[in-house]
């Protein structure tokens, strides 16, 4: 009976060592992109707002390479935000801010690394989740029918200094679909939805808890293609830390119709956004007199 | 803050000690565990929206038998009108506050008001309310050493189970609360969640919870891995006058996951009030 139960333990154990071995050397393969992530640098600017392109000021100041036709397109949703409308920002009626915009991010987002996908997480549900496929499929002929607000990712890990080990993953996307914005400025994407977003993710050489995604945007909307160095960092913590769960629909105020935002008050009344704005259309109610 | 119950949370605690010191808690986490991904593709599709009841023991609210509950499936299938929820009053784990609560939403429901549910406002489900969140879409899972995240696509609803580590000492309440897991027997994934935000319902009927309520999940495989079965344990004695028990079933399926927009341009016009839309006192313009 002893002996058995010997046997069976170091059966047990010797599964279990194996277990641990093969997950070690399957942790050891990839980077260490666990833990929580957050953007790492913020800049200063006259209105409050998380920039696509991190290093320069919200909004104007981030100039944009758009094309003249989009630049007009840009200035004048501006005008409409400073009269206290939503412009061309189309996530205040809790669509999906879509790519390249949710790499932002706006909360935090978590990786989760297999060998066949990498999955990116994010806390706010209008934000969906990425899947960067990295199992050699490609781009699927099923795209263009069925185009989505994070697009279609393809990725590749690289293994950029032949030490054995893979350090940064690239990643295509494409197939997106839109309205979309770069970020609540309000910067538009060519509504071709024609985007390729072109991405590097690496840890930083010298700190892990900082990561870089190189981004280059090719799109209809710009005079050349748009580079930009977002960086992340990672949530120091000792222990676990729990995300809210961010919903949009909760109390959100917000009704587009046709092309105006209005707001519906405590009582329940429909409300102006911007002064003199028009009543929405109401051709399908019975008027009454006054 | 909510109170974390006692017994359950110190037996849970102990097993974990030896790792907690461990965070990443690697000598735990590598526990033989059900493999609930099993490859990029699989899903687990809920057999229905409302729990199950027990082997034994309380169990959950259901339909009062006086107006049957019929789903849109069940309708389609059988040419019937489907019915919207009205709860069993009589189920005897209710407290009487909780009674009274449902009694008027049932009284809404039955004079024409679309009733209140978590999926068709955009809401979180809360737990256990998750697992019986939508029929429409598989739940994911996402095993990794230190965690398993839980994904219902159509939301996307996201809970993170952190493995082997214990709850925290105060819990600010949220939509998934706070949960903590550890594996058993190969088979077998425990899921420990507190702090669970009173705006969330225990279930589609509108059962109530205090901020004391504390659930166990004990997601297992089944039927040759085909199928995944969840005991529930619900303990709160602030709406319960004893812990209960249910469960859910999945069936796996293999299908590409869906990017699903839950809340897009949706006027969420079915607040049930749980959440007042704040009032300025002057106007803008």
């Amino acid at each position: 009976m002893g002996a058995r139960h010997l046997i069976g333990t170091t059966a047990v154990a010797v599964g279990l060592l194996t277990m641990i071995g093969s997950a070690l050397a399957q942790d050891g393969k990839y980077p260490d992109f666990n833990g929580q992530w957050r953007r790492a640098v913020r800049v200063e600017s006259e209105r409050i707002g998380a920039a696509f392109d991190p290093s320069k000021p919200f909004g104007r100041a981030e100039q944009p390479p758009l094309t003249a036709e989009y630049q007009a397109i840009y200035d004048a949703n501006l005008v409409d935000m400073e009269k206290g409308g939503q412009g061309i920002d189309p996530t205040y009626r809790c669509l999906s801010p879509g790519m390249p915009r949710v790499m932002i991010p706006y909360i935090g987002m978590e990786f989760v690394v297999t060998p066949a996908t990498t999955y990116i997480l994010f806390e706010r549900d209008w934000d969906f989740n990425r899947h960067i496929y990295t199992d050699g499929r490609g781009f699927p002929d099923s795209m263009a029918l069925e185009p989505k607000y994070l697009g279609y990712s393809i990725g590749k890990w690289l293994d950029t200094t032949g030490n054995g080990r893979y350090d940064t993953l690239e990643v295509e996307t494409r197939g997106m679909k839109g309205p979309r914005v770069y970020d609540a400025s309000g910067i538009p994407l060519h509504a071709d939805n024609q985007t390729v977003v072109e991405e590097r993710i690496h840890l930083d050489k010298t700190d892990a808890s900082l990561m870089h995604n190189d981004m280059t945007i090719i799109d209809h909307a710009l005079t050349r293609p748009w580079l930009v160095n977002q960086t992340y960092k990672r949530q120091a913590s000792s222990k676990p830390q729990w995300f809210p769960h961010m919903v949009c629909g909760e109390g959100n105020s917000h009704i587009g119709i046709g092309e105006e935002s209005y707001m519906l008050s405590a009582e329940g009344f429909l409300m102006p956004t911007k002064k003199d704005q028009p009543p929405p259309d109401l051709r399908y109610f019975k008027k009454y007199e006054r | 803050m909510p109170r974390i119950p006692q017994f359950r949370s110190l037996l849970f605690g102990a097993a974990l000690a030896a790792c907690a010191a461990l965070w990443p808690p690697l000598a735990c986490a590598q526990q033989a565990s059900p493999n609930l991904s099993v490859d990029g593709e699989t899903g687990w599709r809920p057999v229905g929206d409302d729990f199950l009841p027990p082997p034994s023991g309380p169990g959950p609210v259901t339909f009062d038998k006086r107006y049957p509950y019929v789903d849109n499936p069940t309708a389609r299938r059988t040419h019937a009108q489907p019915t919207y929820r009205v709860a069993d009053l009589s189920n005897p784990i209710l407290q009487p506050w909780a009674v009274e609560q449902m009694r008027k939403a049932n009284q809404e429901v039955l004079a024409g008001k679309v009733p209140f549910r978590a999926r068709e406002s955009c809401y979180p489900g809360g737990v256990p309310g998750f697992l019986i969140y939508n029929l429409a879409f598989a739940t994911r899972f996402l095993q990794t050493k230190n965690e398993v995240t839980i994904i219902n696509p159509g939301g996307p609803e996201l809970r993170h189970v952190y493995l082997n580590v214990p709850h925290s000492a105060s819990v600010q309440p949220s939509w998934y609360g706070e949960s903590v897991g550890r594996y058993e027997g190969g088979d077998t994934l425990v899921v420990d969640t507190v702090g669970i935000t009173t705006k969330a319902f225990v279930d589609n009927y509108r059962t109530p919870h205090t901020e004391a309520l504390h659930v166990v999940e004990r997601f297992k495989l089944t039927g040759g891995e085909k199928t995944l079965d969840v005991l529930i344990t619900v303990d709160d004695a602030g709406a319960f006058t004893t812990p209960w028990s249910a469960i859910q079933r999945f069936r796996r399926q293999s299908s590409p996951w869906e990017e699903a927009a839950c809340a897009e341009n949706n006027i969420n016009p079915f607040t049930f009030g749980v959440v007042p839309i704040p009032q300025a006192d002057t106007p803008d313009f």
